[in-house]
């Protein structure tokens, strides 16, 4: 067959490829790309979804996350257990609870030469709440004093409580003490920007590779849209040294998770980003590397509590009791790493010493199904109902969602006799749905933006948007508002999880489980970091080996 | 004199043919355009609305942007203007900032690419094999063509592909798995996405090959004593081509204008994507420039094959 293999190869080389050149400027290049090149420290890694933008002020998906994460860098930055360390600036200094004095680094400079200075993160923040940039993420600079105000259109941008003292000196005065501050200023909508490159490009800005500088340990050498993306450690990077990779490329966008791991199983990728359940067995026979890591997510109904069964308590609990999470996460997920979620706040976010779930564990026995039937029966007395008619359960229209909303139909038939029709919608069409508060119950989920337990906790206050519940509790909010201001640790945590039982309590919410991402990497490449927030992955600490030999 | 006047009736019968076709293809092109948009605004789903949500005085500073604060017959108007007059499809709302007609301008060449690579290996084999099965009906040639054109017609492109990959690239290792920037690159996605091409090419000119079989000039021909080598390519081939040419028009556009599941799968940067993604994000300005590219360019090819098959074919006399 190898006979076989070589002679077909080398008729094809000869007769037909080089015969028949297409004149494709990549030609030459396409043929060498290689997962891993020890030699000259580089790595191949699908490009595996198109930015929607690379302006790090309005940048919202993963992989502008990814690719500014390495072309940018914020005053701070996350080492590889999440703890904010010196980024742009070398050092910092807390006057009172609600003023930070940032010190830049002499030699932080952008791919351009000329310096970093205070004022491009003046110039960035401001623009980042400026509602004329119209920023999805312009809500994660309302830690700094009068960022919400800003951005509702009631001050002008100036009023924002940044400044700069002079060109290495950053003040910066919060709305109200931030505990978490110094995790935010490592996250893409607080890198600078230079203002003389904004106003050269104007709207064209960051939408090609050449239409932006960077200030991170990588420069974008190329970008061709929804096609390949080329990483290339930035020679002017104050912290080069410690930069192992020359290149970071990304020659191919493969969506298909199968093409993504054929790649890999070729040599072409260093890793994958993902494997699917069905994908697992191949890669676990073939002796891979297999990693997971948790992607931060967590998964949950809201309930419309205006609606007249979801709205009523004790259907909610009956609901909540009933639910089989480790069922659920081992026979439907089948993912290794995936865990049931019982709150909303996930497992990973950082508590007072040690993690969260840790210090404030948070578990009921699962699937008890004879007390949600009591449960059941005090709400069908208190609606005055024989049966209840028939919920809707409004997913999106992805593999997942159908697939976990087909399991939960068929168990919360068989367990309490309840109804679940599925309501298969576009994403578009689902948020729209769950803004209108048009469902029984819907599928959603939460990634967080920055490593603290407050990117969950105040989803479900009476003011946040993204509570679709019509669920509000004064006593919640009250908790929620106080835990914002305060700086005490321990106080902080206590106010969230003493809200996060009322959730629980309450059932607004539903939550099922917390997501793992099951991938292989050549086992050559050492040091990568995957992440919930910020640069996932990210190849800061990422090294070559030689010794492991093949995979 | 009397050819040159009847070269100057002829031209003169094109021209007026002609200027009646590009009229249509404006009024169908307005149409079209005009039924997308007002379609389009009315799917449900909000195609500002993102996964977190946005203050107020940002939502309003989003719609100003995009111009969906105005009156939708406004909206109508404008876009109308700037599209059929300045040929500005307008910005992206989910690739912010980037112009539409740079989407397509950049995407539509590796679809065309795959797609001409495509259609010409479809063309070729199929008629051979139609030809071939076509002279030898009943034989096996004709058997074994008709199996390869069931199983092209029924394998569905997505599986093809992924046993394309395995075999020519992971087993055999003589193909790359994907990518797209070199003519190897080409080679399993134009055969995954010609597949049902050639199949159905092989049938239509299978049939068509014994349809002109039992015709009187072939039987004069074979009466002449011409070779059987002749008589296949000068009279029956040629006859035979002219359904499969009015068939291969329509077709051409559709697979020049790229394919979703192949581009996936293969990571190929074409237009065929957008056509899906575009309409589940609600990305406006995208939908309607895809579709009146795709609606141009079909019209063009069509007319371009109604032109070709009256050069190939004297019977048929172009007429508005």
């Amino acid at each position: 067959m190898r006979q076989l293999g070589t002679v077909v190869r080398q008729t094809f080389r000869c007769g037909l490829v080089w015969a028949c050149i297409v004149p494709l400027s990549r030609a030459a290049r396409a043929d060498e790309a290689k997962g891993v090149d020890v030699g000259r420290k580089a790595i191949s890694i699908n490009f595996y979804d198109e930015p929607k933008t690379l302006d790090a002020q309005k940048a919202d998906d993963t992989i502008a996350g990814m690719v500014l994460g390495h072309s940018f860098e914020g005053l701070t930055r996350l080492d590889p257990g999440n703890r904010p360390i010196p980024g742009q600036a070398v050092s910092w200094e807390m006057k009172g609870k609600t003023e930070y004095v940032f010190k830049l680094r002499q030699n932080a400079v952008w791919s351009d030469g000329k310096p970093v200075t205070a004022q491009d993160f003046v110039t960035a923040w401001r623009r980042a709440v400026d509602p004329k940039t119209a920023s999805q993420y312009a809500f994660i600079m309302y830690a700094v004093k009068n960022g919400e105000a800003i951005n509702a259109g009631k001050l002008p941008i100036d009023q924002l409580g940044v400044k700069a003292l002079d060109d290495h000196t950053l003040d910066v005065t919060l709305e109200r003490p931030t505990a978490y501050f110094l995790k935010l200023t490592a996250f893409a909508t607080y890198y600078p920007v230079r203002a003389d490159i904004l106003k050269q490009w104007g709207t064209a800005y960051a939408t090609d590779a050449d239409k932006m500088v960077y200030n991170g340990p990588f420069v974008i050498g190329s970008w061709k849209h929804n096609a390949a993306l080329d990483l290339v450690k930035n020679e002017k990077y104050w912290n080069k040294a410690q930069i192992h990779l020359n290149e970071i490329d990304m020659p191919y966008l493969i969506r298909d998770k199968n093409s993504e791991f054929n790649m890999f199983k070729d040599g072409k990728f260093a890793m994958t980003w993902a494997l699917t359940k069905e994908l697992l067995p191949e890669a676990q026979l073939s002796k891979m590397q297999i990693r997971k890591y948790n992607d931060g997510s967590v998964w949950y109904f809201q309930m419309n509590t205006k609606h007249k069964i979801t709205g009523n308590k004790n259907f909610r609990k009956a609901f909540q009791l009933a639910m089989n999470r480790e069922e659920f996460v081992k026979q439907v997920q089948g993912l290794p790493g995936t865990r049931p979620a019982f709150g909303l706040i996930p497992e990973y976010m950082p508590g007072v010493q040690k993690r969260y779930s840790e210090e404030y564990p948070l578990t009921f026995k699962d699937a008890q199904i004879a007390k949600a039937k009591e449960y059941l029966a005090k709400a069908k007395k208190e609606l005055g109902l024989k049966r209840f008619p028939p919920l809707d359960m409004l997913i999106t229209d992805t593999d997942d969602n159908r697939r976990d909303a087909e399991y939960f139909q068929r168990y919360y038939k068989e367990k309490l006799g309840l109804d679940l029709q599925v309501d298969v919608q576009t994403f578009k069409v689902r948020l729209e749905r769950s803004d209108k508060g048009d469902f029984d119950l819907v599928y959603s989920g939460w990634s967080p933006d920055y490593l603290d337990v407050m990117s969950f906790a105040d989803l479900f206050a009476s003011w946040n948007k993204n509570n679709n519940t019509g669920w509000s509790s004064p006593i919640y909010d009250a908790k929620i508002k106080q835990a914002m201001s305060s700086t005490n640790p321990k106080e902080r945590l206590d106010l969230i999880s003493a809200a996060e039982k009322i959730l629980v309590e309450e059932a607004p919410i539903v939550p099922f489980y917390q997501r793992f991402r099951v991938y292989t990497q050549d086992p050559r490449l050492v040091g990568v970091i995957r992440r919930a927030v910020g640069a996932d992955p990210d190849f800061y600490y990422a090294r070559l080996t030689p010794t492991l030999g093949k995979k | 004199m009397r050819g040159l006047r009847r070269l100057w009736e002829r031209s003169e019968s094109l021209i007026r043919y002609l200027i009646q076709r590009i009229i249509l293809a404006v009024v169908t092109l307005l149409v079209v355009a005009t039924a997308t948009f007002f379609l389009m605004h009315a799917v449900p789903g909000d195609p500002l609305r993102q996964e977190k949500a946005v203050s107020d005085v940002v939502r309003a500073n989003l719609e100003a942007k995009y111009g969906l604060n105005k009156p939708l017959a406004e909206q109508y108007t404008t876009y109308m203007a700037n599209m059929f007059l300045r040929g500005d499809f307008g910005i992206s709302f989910k690739q912010v900032d980037r112009p539409v007609n740079r989407i397509i301008a950049e995407h539509f060449l590796p679809s065309a690419i795959l797609g001409v690579t495509a259609l010409f290996g479809a063309l070729v084999f199929g008629v051979i094999l139609g030809v071939f099965s076509g002279l030898a009906r009943g034989g096996w040639p004709d058997f074994v063509a008709m199996a390869v054109a069931v199983l092209g017609v029924s394998i569905p492109s997505f599986c093809l592909a992924y046993f394309l990959q395995q075999v020519f690239a992971l087993e055999l290792g003589i193909l790359p798995v994907g990518g797209w920037g070199s003519f190897a690159e080409t080679v399993l996605p134009a055969m995954s996405l010609g597949m049902i091409v050639m199949a159905s090419l092989a049938r239509l000119m299978r049939s068509s090959m014994l349809d002109v079989v039992q015709q009187d000039y072939v039987k004069t021909a074979k009466a002449k004593g011409l070779s059987r080598l002749e008589i296949v390519l000068r009279h029956q081939l040629r006859n035979a081509l002219l359904p499969v040419m009015v068939y291969f028009g329509p077709l051409f556009a559709t697979i020049m204008t790229g394919s979703f599941v192949i581009e996936s799968i293969f990571g190929i940067p074409g237009l065929g994507q957008f056509f899906v993604s575009a309409v589940n994000e609600l990305d406006y300005t995208v939908i309607m420039g895809l579709t009146v590219f795709y609606a141009g360019f079909t019209i063009v090819i069509i007319l371009v094959n109604d032109l070709l098959l009256a050069v190939i074919d004297p019977r048929i006399r172009l007429a508005a």
